[in-house]
């Protein structure tokens, strides 16, 4: 048996929707796991890389400084790099907020909102917190992305087929359905 | 006038019968007596003619040439098209602005007088030009735009400044003649006519005889698809319907094109002729030209050649004039913009042969192509396709401007050499061509064996040829900034992939273009133009194409090499600015 395939993967500025549709695999997962092993990823819990990882998987651009170190890790961890889902490709929800100036968008998420106690108003800052970046970048703008994986979030069958792919080297079409959200 | 404006709309609305098809005419009389469409003016449109405020906004603000806010009692329209830069339009711009006080884009308060930047005006062969008022004012110079600008100052008309080159100019053009229309070569369709000879033998023959002779001599349409238009007629005979129409595109928009100028200038009744005879071969009593809202100064004229028309012949023709977008010269986006709407291209099929002008059966075709088949039904179809090469048979008239020391129009055969159309325009140190426009092809001038026909270089019938003093990537940027503006906007990769592409084409100016950026633009290349719903779309890269094939260095020189461990220089700094702005002056960010 070909010795087995090493995968990493994290939830950058996403909702976690792409890492529940992996999970989507349902009964396929004792499939896979015969094939690959997961180092660092949310479904482990390794927070940091042990191995060097034949793919990595992201999900969700990049909001804020913590995040783009995180790529940039996976980016010299990882031989491909695979952006799953809508966020990680082109932003996605988040991206919503380019349009506004930073300022703008957090005076209304932490000053402006009915919970925010008079007197006691404050946009969260702290040196263990990471900042915040001027707009959501898409992965493809800060490191080399190998693959993309369209959709919001991509369904289990897309995320099967292009992993299996990747895996075992063949090149199976994926059938028009899947790719259309519309 | 406030209360003048309600009943002026009534009236128009009465005078038009309440028919939403001539909105764009009823659009015109309000921008005309008011000089601008305001929101009081669309509400009560609106309501006379019983339809919501914003289907009317949809139609009225597609168009560039209507405007919704104070716009000037005079209107000066800038040729900002790439051939216009090359003659020196930048300083005849500066000139105006300054002696107007205003910037491009902007109205002089103190004057009324509003300057804008437009398209191609279908001059490049005597530009930089301008429109004022829809009169066209050609080889403009600064010093003669300072001229202009202070005699519209003090309130002079534009009429009467047509032909005045200047206070100290001891030369004028003739009166009335801003615009020649200069012929350097003469084949068969320009060559000596014989007035109704065209029409009367068709009308001697049945139309499937008519038919027959437009497929023996091959005519393909000269809009610049190059669909054989016999075939065309054929679809449309075939197709049964209470009334059949017929349809010239005289919208002639593509930049760099002004051939069809001259035929509507000094051949209408041929035109004429043509579109009767496609009448006669489809079944049609009825047709329309439409034309360009930038040549309308040419309609008086084209008016009274229609009334001698209209004395000898039965068949109706109307004219009417667009507003300035150039997607309505796609033969469907044309059909919306006849019946009163957006110009946004219909999902093909059906197509206009079976459903077109008001869901009838609809031949669309160039003016050049009306007035070939007037020639071909005089002389009769072999003595055209004697002329040509095998797929493209005949001759047919080309635009030829920038720099060469022979501008203006030539009839060639189709099959013609690039070598030959420099030595015979009078190149002066030829590096590119631009064949079709910026929707075509750019070449290289050492292309010299290449040729002009649909087996290789198809065109619209414009060439525009660059000297080695040229920027190219100036060329191309101005190309794409055409079709950023000119997308009508339905298709995402269309009205989105278009921006991406300029903005690639000004990193690559800037020297910040990296490898990956080409990569990536190609990709977005291949999917505009394969999901683009019309030929706008589905051309719009070409600048960056064509460009690519010829001149590979003027890309691959410039770009910047990515970084091989796959993690580009992203400046996080710059990105974390913004935020660490925010907490300079205490912590809480208040
Ligand atoms: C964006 C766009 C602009 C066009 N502009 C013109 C035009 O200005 N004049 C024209 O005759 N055809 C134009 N066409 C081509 C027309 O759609 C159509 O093919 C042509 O009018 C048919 O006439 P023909 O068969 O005689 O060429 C344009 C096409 C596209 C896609
Ligand atoms: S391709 Fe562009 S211009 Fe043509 S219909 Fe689509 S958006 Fe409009
Ligand atoms: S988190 Fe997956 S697409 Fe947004």
């Amino acid at each position: 048996m070909p010795p087995k395939r090493v995968i990493g993967t994290i939830s950058l500025a996403g909702c976690f929707g792409c890492h529940m549709s992996i999970l989507d695999i349902d009964l396929k997962f004792l499939e896979l796991i015969e094939l690959v092993e997961f180092n660092r990823s949310p479904l482990t819990d390794i927070k940091t890389f042990t191995k060097h990882c034949d793919i990595g998987i992201i999900e969700g651009g990049c909001c804020n400084d913590e995040n783009v170190h995180t790529l940039i890790s996976f980016r010299k961890n990882c031989d491909i790099l695979v952006s799953l889902g809508e966020c990680a490709i082109m932003g996605g929800l988040p991206a919503l907020r380019n349009k506004i100036d930073l300022y703008d968008c957090l005076k209304e998420a932490y000053l402006n909102v009915p919970s925010s106690v008079p007197g006691n108003q404050m946009i969260p800052h702290h040196p263990d917190l990471p900042k915040i970046l001027d707009r959501i970048y898409p992965c493809h703008e800060i490191v080399k992305i190998d693959h993309f994986i369209p959709g919001c979030p991509p369904c289990d069958e897309i995320i099967w087929k292009s992993l299996t792919n990747l895996i075992t080297g063949k090149s199976e079409t994926i059938p028009y359905p899947f790719l259309k959200y519309d | 006038m406030d209360t003048f404006l309600p009943s002026f709309i009534e009236k128009l609305v009465i005078q038009y019968q309440g028919d939403k098809c001539t909105l764009l005419n009823m659009l015109w009389d309000i921008q005309k007596h008011f000089d601008y469409v305001s929101e009081e003016a669309v509400a009560h449109l609106a309501r006379n003619l019983n339809i919501s405020q914003i289907d009317l906004q949809d139609t009225l603000t597609f168009y560039h040439f209507f405007h919704t806010r104070p716009a000037g009692k005079v209107k000066i329209y800038l040729d900002t098209s790439v051939t216009a830069v090359h003659q020196g339009q930048a300083q005849v711009q500066a000139a105006f602005e300054k002696e107007l006080g205003i910037v491009l884009g902007e109205v002089s308060k103190d004057y009324d007088i509003g300057l804008y930047a437009t398209p191609c005006i279908g001059l490049s062969d005597q530009g930089p030009a301008c429109l004022i008022n829809f009169l066209p004012f050609t080889q403009m110079t600064a010093k003669r735009a300072v001229f202009i600008a202070r005699q519209l100052k003090k309130g002079i008309s534009p009429q009467k400044l047509l032909g005045c080159l200047g206070r100290k100019s001891k030369k004028r053009l003739r009166q009335g003649q801003e615009v020649t229309n200069l012929i350097q070569r003469k084949d068969f369709l320009l060559n000596d006519r014989v007035a109704g000879a065209g029409l009367k033998k068709a009308m001697q023959k049945t139309p499937e005889d008519i038919i027959n002779n437009i497929k023996i001599s091959g005519l393909r349409g000269r809009g610049g698809a190059g669909f054989p238009t016999w075939k065309k007629w054929e679809l449309c005979r075939n197709t049964e319907s209470d009334t059949h129409y017929v349809i010239c595109n005289a919208d002639e928009g593509e930049p760099g094109t002004f051939k069809d100028r001259l035929l509507l200038t000094k051949h209408a009744p041929m035109l004429f002729e043509g579109m009767a005879i496609t009448g006669r071969a489809i079944g049609a009593q009825e047709g329309i030209i439409y034309l360009r809202a930038e040549y309308q100064y040419l309609l008086p004229r084209l008016s009274r050649a229609l009334t001698i028309f209209h004395k000898k012949y039965l068949f109706r023709i109307r004219i009417q004039i667009g507003a300035g977008a150039y997607v309505c010269g796609e033969e469907t986006a044309l059909l919306e913009s006849l019946e009163g709407k957006r110009g946004e291209p219909r999902i093909r099929p059906p197509f206009p042969v079976e459903s077109g002008y008001k869901g009838r059966p609809t031949v669309i075709n160039n003016v050049e192509t009306f007035c070939t088949v007037t020639r071909i039904m005089e002389k009769g179809p072999k003595k055209f396709c004697d002329k040509g090469t095998e797929q493209s048979s005949g001759t047919r008239l080309f635009s030829l401007s920038g720099d060469i020391l022979k501008p203006g129009i030539y009839e060639w055969p189709f099959g013609i050499t690039i070598s030959q159309i420099l030595t015979e325009v009078r190149a002066r140190d030829a590096l590119a061509l631009q064949i079709g426009g910026p929707s075509g092809t750019l070449i290289s001038a050492h292309e010299k064996e290449r040729k002009i026909c649909f087996e290789d270089l198809a065109t619209g019938g414009a060439i525009t040829v660059f000297s080695k003093k040229r920027d190219l990537l100036q060329i191309i940027q101005k190309h794409m900034e055409f079709f950023v503006n000119e997308s009508c906007g339905c298709c995402s990769p269309c009205r989105a992939g278009n921006v991406m592409l300029l903005e690639f084409v000004q990193m690559l100016k800037d020297r910040k273009a990296h490898a990956r950026n080409l990569k990536n633009v190609l990709q977005w290349c291949r999917i505009i133009t394969q999901t683009s719903r019309c030929g706008l779309g589905q051309t719009s890269s070409n600048p960056i194409l064509t460009a690519l094939k010829s001149f590979p260095e003027l890309f691959h020189n410039f770009l910047i090499p990515d970084p091989k461990d796959g993690v580009w220089n992203f400046d996080l700094k710059m990105a974390t600015g913004k935020y660490d702005q925010i907490f300079e002056k205490n912590e809480h960010g208040i």
